[in-house]
Parts: structure tokens; C-alpha cells; sequence
């Protein structure tokens, strides 16, 4: 009973980080190369309903900021401004899935207002948008790259299990050595392969090629074991007794045995992938700028007078654990139902 | 004999992997556009003569085949290529910072097994109670959560409190040092990384000794020995162990794979001189035979570490099947 | 050919004049099994030097005890498996080389219902899906004349017609059984071969499985080969019985013929170990 709420509770939860992210541009109050440079690392903008007076308000509001004049870099509220949050504001134009124009936003602030959610960066960027922005980048190569490598690994795993034998025993020493490579060190020496300086979009489908290609290996081996499994059903051999091709067979009865073994693969490949990005971006190595991706994000992390004051530089790290515990989870339910119907 | 039939074979297949390796990322790096020497174009200073003629004192302007196999004589003759940023012969920078590496995974490794396995037997005996729920849920959680992260907070633990200190190897002023003092600075630098490096390939060890035992422990033989009144510790080193072996010492042949990819992260956030930060550094400055050299030797440490991996598990099978 | 009271057991031995619908001469099949440990491979034989005849819309019972080779002979008489040594001659039509291709046209003809119906069926198909399977396999028809032919199958053997849409699982052990002959029929095929197609199931179903294969038989004069270890079960409802020892027909005759006079000492032993019904009756009712 409560695998099948930690299921729908992941389901759910995923489901919200894909759709804010998708529409990035609808649920962010600010594109993501927005800057105000005379906002630099200010913390999180907190909401309020009470003001300084004890007034109550329905509509929260935020305050300004303003330069604390004891120490630089420091911000103080500046209590005489007050910003209500505004909803269904207009804001920066974009096209909704890149079709219809638009210029539409869930929440913002009048200007010179700023709502920083997690905060802003060092040249004033607002965190959160960005954090959403870069979700479309990370994100989309996690779930590219895995898909390709459970296809590949489908593909692979069928016809090993299926036809056993000598393919069996060459694709299953081909998965052996993949599986002993150093998948981090192999990404890097194929970007070693592109120049620093290529396009965004040019890097972002090598990665998510070279991430596919790396790691068919172990959806491969899974996925075997059920199509050896399968083939041994006596109605794969009723139905080579009315003359299917074998082609017919793993389609009909060998395939759908295997979507279980997909799903959860996929649920743990994701993460991974997401996170080899993250890294690689993180080095100075994956999309570079303008494009955003939640690496860019964490690598000022990388100098410590903002690791040590800068604690909201953090946050989109902590998000980024939510979103992978949430796929873990759902892996974890749906083989744990993959177990129970066995039975 | 079998197992020198066996080791032949083990042998050679490492050899032809390495070759294999060698020069497909020969070939990789030959595809990339623009070399070392690109860089400096962008000083006006610096004139195309001075560029090209650096190239042809460097071999860089003949032709594939002849620098592949030039380089492959380097490896027998000890250098191993040259870097061109560092200006000299591989192989010394390799053999530094291989050993820094070394010092590294392998402190890690040993903490890692070193709490995975009685943390994991642990839990196995305790299966299904509240302690066993506990170490799942732990464990998923650390598997959650993204080692950069990790390792970012470790780096914040030292920045902030002084314990530790935040990032290289020894402090300055240290080398001339006392060979005690110079350790205890160096332990001292390693804690931080080794830990958090530990800290993030143990959940996956914990779940597989955690499952081996577990299975065990349901199996006949075993029951009838506890029936037979055999204390637990016994049971487990003696009867358990042994036989849980076999699939332990296959994860730990997989689990170098992992450790060297997680030690590159963890030495470039910590600034602790390994390959890892010489791989990406060289990378970014296009210094072939740099990069080459800690490809070919990382794949090296991943061979030798399954073939460790071949041979425990044929000690170990051997020894099962002549009882 | 003969529509008459299949039961007796005072029926004449057909004679010469009619072709056998299938003819097996030296049939044997060996395969190789491998040793975990040692990773040698061992040489099985799992029958050998058979010959069998059955002939058209008649019943032959073949007996023997588990892992004599049985099944394995089953399956190839149903072009599941290859022998690897002899011949069969199918309809006068030596089929034992044939190519796949060939052999296409000729599984319709030719329909196994094996032991346990639960994994004979594809849980996730429906009993529609389930029994047009063949039809689809072998592109007979449309969609709705496949749906049509489910219905009136499902009827056949006893179902009702609205059970469409139910899967397997929604069926019990007996009812999954007579889901998995309706498919067998689906082709309209001409020999059945039964491997203990009642053997999972409780008394009640073991015979209302027989007579429904009996039914069957009357009303599309099939021919049937059933395989069991189960003499007195079949006596029953077989013209034939051919008994198999250690992967040899040891004894052919038929079913009468054989109560009456059986040669080889383990037919006899078998004979010996069914319990007489009078001595069944005095048990029960004193």
C-alpha cells in the first residue's frame, strides 16, 4: 500500500519539476540572461504579508534592497520600498514551445523590484529563472541520452537473449568491456575531441551521443535476461507451432515483457546522465555561455569567498537532489511491482 | 595447467584492450581541430613562422601514423610523449600525479569496503526490522544526492570551520619539512576528499553486501548450521563470507571503474594534484600527449585492477572447489 | 472414414487400405546438455528408434513414465523440433527436411496443447487476442471474422462467448485449458497431440477435458495423439496404445488387444499397478 503512494507521490513530484521546466518560460519571472549588476549575490527574496507597521496584507509583497554602508557586498531592506507580487504578469517576450508568441508570466514584481527566489548571481541573475532555464538544457540531455541507451540496450539484450549462441556470446563480451570503462574518463576525452569553442547545441548532442552510446551496457544485460526468459515460454513455442517468424515473436511476446526492465532503467539512467552533464558543464567543459545549464549555475561555487558567504549559490544543488531522489523513488516502486506480479 | 592457461589468456586480452585504447584515442585527439600552438595565434606578438616552426620542432606537423608510432616507442623508452605546457616528458608528470591518485582511491577504497561490508552484513542480519528500513533509506538518499554537491559541502565544512584545510595537498612551506610533519600535513589534506570520495561510492557497496548476505543467509546450509548452534560472528566469517565472496569480488572489479571516475571530480574541486585535475587542465590547453598519457594509464589502473579482481576470484573459487 | 463409437473397445484393427495421416519410421532425437561444473557436454538421448502411425480420426495413447522421451517426441511429431535421426511422413509427404518456408502451410494441420495452460498463454493478451493468434500468424481472414471464429470457439469448448475481453489470469486452471485448445482448433487443424494437456488439472476437469477432446473429435473428425503416464485414464478414450520405455515403443497394439495381451514386462507391470475397479468398488461401498 504505501509503495504504490510513494509512487504517485514521485510521479507527482517529477511530474512538476518536467512541466515548470518545460514552460521555463512561462513560470520564470526573468529570461536567463537578464542581469542587474547593481544586484550582485543578493540573498533570496523573502515574501511578506505583515509590513513594518503591523499592517497585514493579503497580497504579499517584497521589499528593496539597498547597500549596507558598513560592510560592501552586504544588502540591507530597504523598508521605504514595497513591491507587491504581481500575478499573470507581463514580462519578456517568448514563444510558448517555440510556436505562439507570448508575453506572459506566472509571478513578478513591478520594477525596480526584484523577486529573486533562490537568489541572484554574480552579475545579478536571478537564480531561479535560471535554475528553470538551465533545467531544459540538463534535463533534456539526461533523458535523451537515457533513452538512447535503453533503446540501444533493448535492441542489444533482444537479440542476445533471443538468438543466444555465438551473437550472444560476442554482444555480451562487447557489454563486459563497456561496462569496465571509465564512463567519466571516456566523456572527457571525446570532448577533448571538439574544439572549446563550438556551439552549445553542438556539444549538448555530442554529450548526449557519447552518454547514449557509453551506457547501453547494463539495460543491455537486464533486458537479455528477460527475453531468455521469455523465449522459453511455452506460448512463444505455441506460437512458433502456427509459424511466426521470429521477428513476430519478439515483437508480440518478447518485447512487452521487457517494458518493466525499461522503465526502471530509464527512472536510473536519467539522473546519472543529468548529473554527468551537470559535472561536465561545472568543469568549463559542457554548453558554455550564453546557454545556461545547472552546471554554469554551481560553478561559481568553485571560489570560496562564495562557497563560504553565498550560501544560496547552494539551492539549486539541493533541488537537483529532490529531482533525483524523486526518480530513484520511482524506480525503486515500479521494480518493486515488477517483483510483486512476478509472483 | 588451467590456471596458467588461464592468466595467458587474461594477459593477453589486457594487452590487445590497451593497444585498442591507445590508439583510438590517438585517433580521437588526431580528429580534434586546432592543437596546442593554436593558442598562441591570438597573441599579434607571436608570429604564424614562430607558430609553425614550434610545430615542426615539435613532430606536430607530420603525418598520424608517424607520431602514433613515435609515441608508442616513447612509452617503451620511459617518456611517454611530451607536454608542450609543461615542457618536458610525460611520464615524470604521470608518475606524480598517478601516485597522488593512487593515495587517494585507495584510502577511499579501503574506508569505503571498510564500512560497506560490516555495515552491510549488519543490515542483512537485521532484514525487514527497523535498523534495515533505516539503512535503506540512507542509502537512497546518498545515492540521491549528486556528488558534486557533496563534495562542495565538504569544502564549505573546511572553509568554515578551519578543521581541515580547503583543498591541495600540502601547505606551503611544508616541503622541507620533517618526513612526520610532512605526513601528518599530508593526512590532514587527504581526510576531506578521501572521506567524501568514500561517502559517495558507499551506498551502492552497502545494497550489494547488503543483498549477498541476506540471500545467504535464507539458504539451507546455512540455517542448518545455525541450528547446529554456530555463534553469528562464525557463521558469518566462516560460512557466509566466503561464498559471498564470488559476487563481492565482481562488484569490487567494477567498482574501480567508478572510483576512477569519481576521483577525477573530487580532485579537481579539492585541488588535490591527481590525474584528474592534469586531465582536465591539459584538456583545455590541447596538450596532446598529456591527455593521451592519462587516458592510457587510467585504463591501465582500471586492467590491473580487474585482472586483481580475476585472480581473487580464482584464489577464492579454487579453494571452495578443492574443500 | 469411420464416425462410429470411438469408446469401444471391440472396434477392428483398420486394415491396410487407409494411409496413416502421420508415419513415423526410426525416429530419434539426441540433444546436448551441458555440465555447469565441469563444462562438459553430455550426449542425452531422449528417444530413439521409433516407429508410430496414427491414423486419420483415430485416438493413439502414448504412455510412459516422466522423462521418457515423451514430450520430446510429441514436440516433434507437432514440427516443434527436429528429429535428428529418421523420417515422418505427413498425409503420405515425407516432411522431414523441409525447409521453414515449406513447413508454413503445413502447421495448421498439425496442433500441440500443452500440459500447463498457465504458460501456454500470454498473460497480457486477451482471450480474443489469445485465440486469433494463429489466425493472425498465418493472415487468414479479417479482423472481424476473427472475432467472429473467437466467439464460436469459445463456445465450442464450452466458454461463453462474452469472455472476450477476460485474460488468463481472470480464468481457472480448467477454463485456461479449454481456452488453449480453442486456439489449437483455430486453424481447423487435423491432428491434435495432447501432451498431458489434463495433467495440472483436479479429477473433474481431467475428464471433462477427455470428453470434451471426444466431442471435438466426433464433430470435426480430427485425430488425436494423446501423451500421458496415465494408462487407465486413457484407456478409456484411445483406439491405440503404444507404450515407450527408456525412449523405445516398446509395445504397439491396440487398446483391447493390449489388456488383453501384453508383452513387454513393463507393460505388464503397468498393467499390474492400476488397481481393478472392481476392487475400487468393494473398498468404497463394502
Amino acid at each position: 500500500m504505501t509503495r504504490r503512494y510513494r509512487l504517485w507521490g514521485a510521479l507527482v513530484i517529477l511530474g512538476c519539476f518536467h512541466v515548470v521546466i518545460l514552460f521555463a518560460d512561462f513560470f520564470a519571472p526573468y529570461s536567463f540572461t537578464t542581469q542587474d549588476r547593481a544586484m550582485p549575490f543578493a540573498p533570496p527574496t523573502r515574501l511578506h504579508w505583515v509590513d513594518e507597521s503591523g499592517r497585514f496584507h493579503a497580497r504579499p509583497f517584497v521589499y528593496g534592497l539597498k547597500d549596507d554602508p558598513r560592510s560592501l557586498g552586504i544588502y540591507q531592506t530597504d523598508f521605504m520600498r514595497r513591491y507587491p507580487l504581481r500575478a499573470f504578469v507581463d514580462g519578456s517576450s517568448y514563444r510558448i514551445v517555440g510556436l505562439l508568441p507570448s508575453h506572459l508570466h506566472l509571478f513578478g514584481v513591478e520594477e525596480p523590484g526584484r523577486i529573486f527566489l533562490l537568489g541572484s548571481d554574480g552579475y545579478g541573475r536571478d537564480q531561479f529563472s535560471r535554475f528553470l532555464y538551465g533545467g531544459q538544457i540538463s534535463l533534456l540531455s539526461g533523458i535523451l541520452a537515457a533513452a538512447l541507451s535503453v533503446l540501444l540496450g533493448t535492441v542489444v539484450g533482444t537479440l542476445a537473449g533471443f538468438y543466444g549462441g555465438s551473437i550472444d556470446e560476442a554482444l555480451m563480451r562487447g557489454s563486459e568491456l563497456f561496462l569496465g570503462l571509465p564512463w567519466l574518463y571516456l566523456l572527457f576525452a571525446v570532448r577533448a575531441v571538439l574544439p572549446l569553442h563550438i556551439a552549445g547545441w553542438q556539444v549538448f548532442l555530442l554529450l548526449v551521443a557519447v552518454l547514449g552510446l557509453v551506457g547501453w551496457a547494463r539495460p543491455a544485460r537486464l533486458i537479455r535476461g528477460v527475453a531468455l526468459s521469455a523465449k522459453e515460454r511455452n506460448f512463444v513455442l505455441a506460437a512458433r507451432g502456427f509459424g511466426a517468424s521470429d521477428l513476430y515473436l519478439i515483437w508480440r511476446h518478447v518485447l512487452p515483457q521487457t517494458g518493466g526492465v525499461v522503465l526502471t532503467q530509464t527512472a536510473l539512467l536519467v539522473p546519472t546522465y543529468v548529473l554527468a552533464e551537470v559535472t561536465l558543464t561545472f568543469l568549463g567543459l559542457g554548453v558554455g555561455e550564453p546557454l545556461a545549464s545547472w552546471g554554469s549555475l554551481l560553478s561559481s561555487l568553485q571560489q570560496y569567498y562564495v562557497l563560504s558567504s553565498y550560501w544560496w549559490m547552494f539551492l539549486p544543488a539541493l533541488l537537483m537532489a529532490a529531482l533525483f531522489q524523486a526518480y530513484y523513488t520511482a524506480a525503486d516502486a515500479i521494480q518493486g511491482r515488477l517483483k510483486s506480479a512476478a509472483l | 595447467m588451467a590456471t596458467m592457461k588461464f592468466f595467458r589468456r587474461r594477459l593477453l586480452h589486457a594487452a590487445v584492450l590497451l593497444v585498442a585504447i591507445s590508439f583510438f584515442t590517438f585517433l580521437l585527439l588526431e580528429l580534434a581541430p586546432g592543437d596546442f600552438f593554436e593558442a598562441m595565434r591570438l597573441n599579434p606578438q607571436i608570429s604564424e613562422q614562430t607558430i609553425s616552426g614550434l610545430r615542426s620542432e615539435y613532430g606536430m606537423d607530420r603525418p598520424f601514423l608517424i607520431r602514433y608510432e613515435r609515441w608508442v616507442r616513447s612509452i617503451f623508452n620511459g617518456g611517454w610523449g611530451f607536454s608542450f605546457a609543461y615542457n618536458s616528458p610525460v611520464a615524470p608528470l604521470l608518475r606524480v600525479r598517478a601516485r597522488n591518485t593512487l593515495l587517494l582511491t585507495s584510502l577511499s577504497g579501503f574506508l569505503a569496503w571498510g564500512i560497506a561490508v560490516p555495515w552491510g552484513v549488519w543490515s542483512a542480519m537485521k532484514r525487514g526490522r527497523w535498523s534495515d528500513r533505516i539503512t535503506g533509506i540512507a542509502t537512497s538518499s546518498l545515492l540521491a544526492v549528486p556528488d558534486l554537491l557533496l563534495f562542495l559541502l565538504f569544502l564549505l565544512l573546511a572553509v568554515r570551520t578551519g578543521w581541515f584545510p580547503a583543498g591541495g595537498m600540502i601547505s606551503p612551506g611544508m616541503e622541507g619539512m620533517r618526513l612526520w610533519t610532512k605526513t601528518k600535513d599530508i593526512a590532514y589534506h587527504l581526510a576531506l576528499p578521501s572521506v567524501a570520495l568514500a561517502i559517495t561510492t558507499l551506498p551502492v557497496l552497502v545494497r550489494h553486501v547488503r543483498s549477498a548476505i541476506a540471500d545467504l543467509l535464507e539458504a539451507p546450509f546455512l540455517r542448518a548450521a545455525r541450528g547446529h548452534g554456530v555463534p553469528p560472528l562464525r557463521l558469518i566469517l566462516h560460512y557466509a563470507l566466503p561464498v559471498a565472496a564470488n559476487p563481492l569480488i565482481s562488484l569490487f572489479g567494477l567498482s574501480v571503474a567508478t572510483m576512477l571516475s569519481g576521483s577525477l571530480l573530487v580532485e579537481v574541486v579539492f585541488g588535490w594534484p591527481g590525474l584528474g585535475p592534469l586531465l582536465v587542465e591539459s584538456m583545455l590547453a590541447r596538450d596532446v600527449y598529456v591527455v593521451v598519457g592519462v587516458v592510457m594509464l587510467s585504463a591501465v589502473f582500471l586492467i590491473l585492477g580487474n585482472l586483481l579482481a580475476d585472480v581473487l576470484l580464482f584464489w577464492n573459487d579454487h579453494r571452495i572447489r578443492t574443500e | 472414414m469411420s464416425t462410429g463409437n470411438h469408446h469401444s473397445l471391440n472396434s477392428t484393427p483398420v486394415l491396410n487400405t487407409v494411409q496413416p495421416l502421420i508415419h513415423a519410421e526410426g525416429l530419434g532425437k539426441q540433444y546436448f546438455r551441458r555440465q555447469s561444473f565441469s563444462g562438459r557436454r553430455l550426449l542425452v538421448q531422449a528417444f530413439e528408434n521409433v516407429n508410430l502411425r496414427i491414423f486419420p480420426a483415430k485416438t493413439l495413447a502414448l504412455i510412459g513414465e516422466s522423462g521418457a522421451g515423451k514430450s520430446a517426441l510429441g514436440r516433434c511429431l507437432a514440427f516443434l523440433e527436429r528429429p535428428t535421426r529418421g523420417n515422418i511422413w505427413f498425409e503420405g509427404r515425407n516432411v522431414t527436411e523441409l525447409k521453414k518456408n515449406d513447413l508454413f502451410p503445413l502447421r495448421r494441420r498439425v496442433q500441440l496443447v500443452f500440459q500447463d495452460p498457465t504458460s501456454a498463454l500470454n498473460p497480457q493478451m486477451t482471450a480474443e487476442e489469445i485465440i486469433a493468434e494463429p489466425l493472425t500468424i498465418q493472415r487468414e481472414g479479417t479482423r472481424s471474422e476473427w472475432r467472429e471464429q473467437a466467439v464460436q470457439l469459445l463456445e465450442q469448448v464450452g466458454l461463453p462467448g462474452s469472455w472476450l475481453r477476460k485474460r488468463p489470469l481472470e480464468f481457472s486452471g480448467g477454463q485456461r485449458q479449454r481456452l488453449a485448445i480453442a486456439r489449437a482448433l483455430a486453424l481447423e487443424p487435423m491432428l491434435l497431440i495432447a501432451d498431458e494437456a489434463w495433467s495440472g488439472l483436479d479429477l473433474l476437469n481431467q475428464e471433462l477435458i477427455l470428453k470434451l477432446f471426444a466431442r471435438l473429435q466426433a464433430a470435426r473428425a480430427l485425430t488425436y495423439l494423446y501423451i500421458s503416464h496415465d494408462l487407465q485414464l486413457l484407456s478409456r478414450y484411445s483406439d491405440q496404445v503404444a507404450v515407450m520405455y527408456h525412449g523405445q515403443i516398446v509395445e504397439q497394439k491396440e487398446t483391447a488387444d493390449l489388456f488383453a495381451h501384453p508383452e513387454h514386462p513393463y507393460t505388464r507391470d503397468l498393467l499390474a499397478a492400476m488397481p481393478p475397479i472392481e476392487s475400487i468398488y468393494r473398498e468404497r461401498f463394502g
